[in-house]
């Protein structure tokens, strides 16, 4: 695996379904400054996304089991790798359900919304089976095509912008763009454990710190923009309003007299991204498992972790459980590798520094 | 009659493969009658077999054997029978081969299954009263077609020429675009019975070595009584041979033979088979014709994303046409909607029914016309389409958007120039129609998605069929999406051609360098 395919795989994983969300989990705290306050979340993440990759390249490439394990020791390893899939796991479960309600509501309300959840689970499942390698590879082939549409439907809304509802532009109290950043803190935070779990696999790792934190900047300046698009079109009142801003944002495109919304543009979009973040999520958590439990092999591995995953997708009713879930996975297990990873980095770099001195 | 058919019935059948034994020890003995006897028993019940004893100058005699039709009689007798029947002195192996026998391939040999071997590949076998050891001498001759135009490939502007079934002329063909001592050539025998002649073609030092290791461990592995042409084996030689994407490229025009044996691929080809495979495959390159190399680049660049959208349209328009008219008709201009709904006013079958119904006629119109004759197929296409398709829609059978959308989808799939990618696009779209008519877009995606985990899990002999889009190549891109005029390609794939990565000099432009006259 070469590093730029690494920052590929980190930048959708950052992007997946975030900017559907974005803009209202900010909007309440910093208005319409909130476009440059997620750009600046995303800047201070590349931090974490520096030590993260940094740490990986600590490591011979190929395991990341082994590497934790030469980070930590062989006791605090197996406690870091199971909240590690703990988390990717849970977040995974989070992804499929919300995509698959969410879809429901807006497109197939006729269609039990099981239906929609085990036929997305099946490709997520379908995906781990065929392991890490083709995982990354499909997400690349549908990046490719993800892309485009994103740009489409950003052009798109434009046309509907009023810029002045970006204004005022710094006129915010420090203190709410302190907590808009905590709050948005695990937008960023797939990104920095993807470039943590990538760096360790990567063989071609001259380059890797860059290209993961580029990667980064790259994810948060078209979040931010997105960001910036959603409160100039609907503006703040209307976006906070909303859950997922970005889908009344494409209800109110037309173009031309060809298709009334742009749905059908958000709508493969939506399915798309969901299913980037939810199978990278979850082949992390089951190849994490599989360096922590050896002994647990494919296909049973993927079938056990993967009922445990329908399991979870299936208990939240609505999408508020949905998003309470997600919240568990970012704030109860995600938010405190903001200080566990620091806290590796201190401790291997002063393990480095007595070696040398040794 | 009942005495046949108790004789008969003892007969044991001799299993598939297997030679029956010779009453001798399975050596030539050198005692003529033992020998001829030998050789009868084990070339017994061939009609075609022809057996002559001719006598030398000094009355020894000789025997030859050869399969009517394979062998060419007119040198037979002129090289072969005439000089021995003319020669006094006593014979020696080295005599008959250096001085007597004016053939050019001939050996001694005392097998008699390698005698039997020899015969069915058209040599003639002549035992001589005396001698311990006969001779095979090959003077094949081989009913084929010249060169003709290719079939599946043909082109407006550049060569026409195509492969035939004959691999040596094949192989001269190669060797005729291709005049490099660094063009190797390996030969191998595959098939118990058939023992079909194979090659595999490279070029030494721009092909990795472990690809041709690989391909040729490949092919040792196949054990099989018979195989028919290089397209045969492509299922023993493929990493998923239950997927219908394609994995190996199939191509008959030697020029698209050549370009990829200089980026650095294989080439494996066979006897009885105008068609030759080429590994590694990537799935991208679908979209390239041979033409593109002859037109101007930006013309060629816009032929490849029109294929590319030809492809997609293919594969998706009917599952989203379904999709958009069952289940999110919302999107759809009221306009539009209201002319759909008039033209399916009177049909009898909801949507899914109606589309795949017409998608089956369609596929049975161009399976029909593509085995009948060419004149009969061209009828047949135009019976299919404007008879068949007008009647239907005036019967109220079918409404005339989906008329459009079906011949659209049917159609665009031809502008690929890959035979095998056709076939896996005519098969996908009933996948993406069936599963988009259950989950409507959900089910449109979910298809796609479904699609590039498969393409994504699969390599060609090692290397992944995505490439260059995964894993992500943007100089991969130059001559896949794009067509680059040659002086901007200045290297080999790389994933391909490592080692030996250039092939432009540096520096090599159509316009003059600095400071030299621009004008004539």
């Amino acid at each position: 695996m070469h590093s730029l395919q690494a920052a590929l795989v980190i930048f959708a994983c950052t992007v997946g379904t975030v900017y559907f969300p974005l803009a209202a989990a900010l909007v309440p705290f910093v208005n319409s400054a909130s476009w440059w306050v997620s750009l600046l979340t995303f800047l201070l993440g590349s931090l974490w996304v520096w030590q993260a990759s940094w740490l990986g390249k600590q490591s011979p490439a190929g395991d990341f089991g082994m590497a934790v394990k030469g980070w930590l020791g062989p006791i605090l390893s197996k406690v870091f790798l199971l909240w590690f899939a703990a988390y990717w796991l849970i977040l995974s479960s989070g992804i499929l359900s919300e995509v698959s309600l969410v879809f429901h509501i807006i497109a197939l309300p006729a269609t039990p919304v099981l239906v929609l959840q085990v036929a997305f689970f099946f490709l997520v499942l379908y995906t781990d089976l065929y392991g890490f390698e083709t995982c990354m590879r499909t997400v690349q082939a549908l990046l490719i095509l993800a892309v485009p549409l994103i740009a489409g439907f950003l052009l798109s809304s434009v046309v509907a912008a009023r810029w002045t509802n970006l204004l005022p532009l710094l006129d915010v109290d420090l203190k709410e763009v302190a907590k808009a950043i905590y709050y948005s803190g695990p937008y960023p935070l797939p990104g920095i454990l993807m470039a943590l779990f990538l760096s360790t696999q990567v063989e071609e790792r001259s380059h890797i710190i860059w290209h993961n934190v580029l990667s980064l900047w790259a994810a948060g300046l078209l979040l931010s923009l997105i960001v910036a698009v959603t409160i100039a079109v609907l503006g703040c009142c209307v976006t906070e309003s909303y859950y997922y801003p970005t889908i009344p944002l494409a209800q109110s495109i037309e173009i031309g007299n060809t298709l009334v919304g742009v749905e059908i543009m958000v709508y493969p979009l939506w399915l798309l991204s969901g299913y980037i973040k939810s199978a990278l999520a979850f082949v992390t958590a089951s190849e994490t498992i599989g360096g922590l439990i050896p002994a647990l092999k494919q296909p049973w591995r993927s079938l056990g972790l993967g009922l445990i995953m329908l399991i979870l997708a299936i208990l939240p009713y609505n999408v508020n459980s949905t998003v309470k879930m997600i919240h568990i996975s970012d704030y109860y297990l995600g938010m405190p590798f903001y200080v566990i990873i620091p806290a590796i980095t201190i401790w291997v770099m002063l393990k480095k520094r007595g070696k040398q001195h040794a | 009659m009942r005495r046949e058919r108790k004789k008969r019935a003892i007969v044991k059948p001799r299993p598939v493969g297997e030679i029956q034994k010779p009453p001798t020890d399975g050596e030539i003995s050198g005692h003529f009658e033992r020998d001829m006897q030998a050789l009868q028993e084990l070339l017994a019940n061939s009609t075609d077999l022809r057996t002559s004893i001719i006598r030398t100058q000094d009355g020894k005699r000789v025997a030859l054997f050869f399969y009517a039709g394979l062998v060419n009689q007119q040198i037979l007798n002129h090289n072969v029978i005439a000089p021995i029947q003319t020669h006094k002195a006593p014979l020696t192996v080295e005599d008959l081969l250096e001085r007597i026998i004016k053939a050019p391939n001939g050996g001694p040999e005392s097998s008699l299954e390698s005698l039997g071997t020899s015969l069915a590949k058209g040599a003639v076998v002549i035992l001589f009263e005396g001698l311990d050891q006969a001779l095979t001498v090959t003077m094949p001759q081989f009913f084929d077609r010249g060169i003709e135009r290719s079939q599946s490939e043909d082109v407006l502007i550049g060569p026409h020429q195509s492969f035939s079934e004959d691999l040596n002329k094949n192989l001269a063909l190669v060797r005729r675009y291709l005049k490099s001592p660094r063009l190797k050539i390996k030969n191998m025998e595959i098939g118990r019975i058939s023992k079909t002649e194979l090659a595999i073609v490279y070029i030494e030092g721009i092909a990795q070595e472990k690809l041709v290791r690989e391909v040729e461990e490949r092919l040792n592995r196949i054990d099989i009584d018979f195989i028919i042409g290089a397209s045969y084996i492509s299922e023993f030689l493929e990493d998923q041979p239950l997927s219908i994407m394609p994995q190996l490229k199939l191509t008959e025009r030697p020029d698209r033979l050549i370009a990829a044996l200089c980026e650095g691929r294989v080439a494996i080809m066979a006897g009885g088979d105008p068609t030759c495979l080429i590994v590694p495959f990537f799935m991208p390159e679908a979209m390239q014709a041979a033409e593109d190399y002859y037109e101007k680049p930006l013309i060629a660049t816009f032929l490849r994303w029109l294929r590319l959208f030809s492809a997609a349209l293919s594969v998706f328009l009917p599952g989203t046409w379904i999709t958009l008219v069952s289940f999110h008709h919302g999107i759809i201009p009221p306009t539009l909607f209201t002319s759909i709904v008039a033209g399916r006013e009177d049909v009898p079958f909801p949507t899914i029914i109606e589309a795949f119904l017409l998608l089956i006629a369609f596929d049975i119109v161009i399976e029909a016309s593509t085995r009948l004759p060419s004149a009969v197929g061209q009828a047949i296409g135009i019976v299919g389409a404007i008879i068949l398709g007008q009647s239907a829609v005036q019967a109220s059978l079918i409404s005339p958007t989906m008329t459009i959308v079906v011949a659209l989808a049917g159609l665009a799939v031809y502008t690929l120039p890959s035979p095998s990618s056709v076939s896996a696009i005519r098969v996908l779209k009933y996948l993406v129609l069936a599963i988009s008519s259950v989950l409507g877009l959900f089910g449109t995606v979910w298809a796609l998605i479904f699609i590039t985990i498969n393409a994504a899990s699969m390599r060609s002999f090692g290397y992944p069929v995505l490439f260059p889009v995964a894993p992500l190549n943007v100089r991969g891109w130059m001559d896949i999406f794009l067509k680059l005029p040659n002086t901007w390609l200045p290297q080999r794939p790389h994933f391909l051609a490592a080692e030996n990565e250039r092939r432009l000099n540096q520096g090599v432009t159509p316009y003059p360098g600095k400071g030299e006259p621009r004008d004539a």
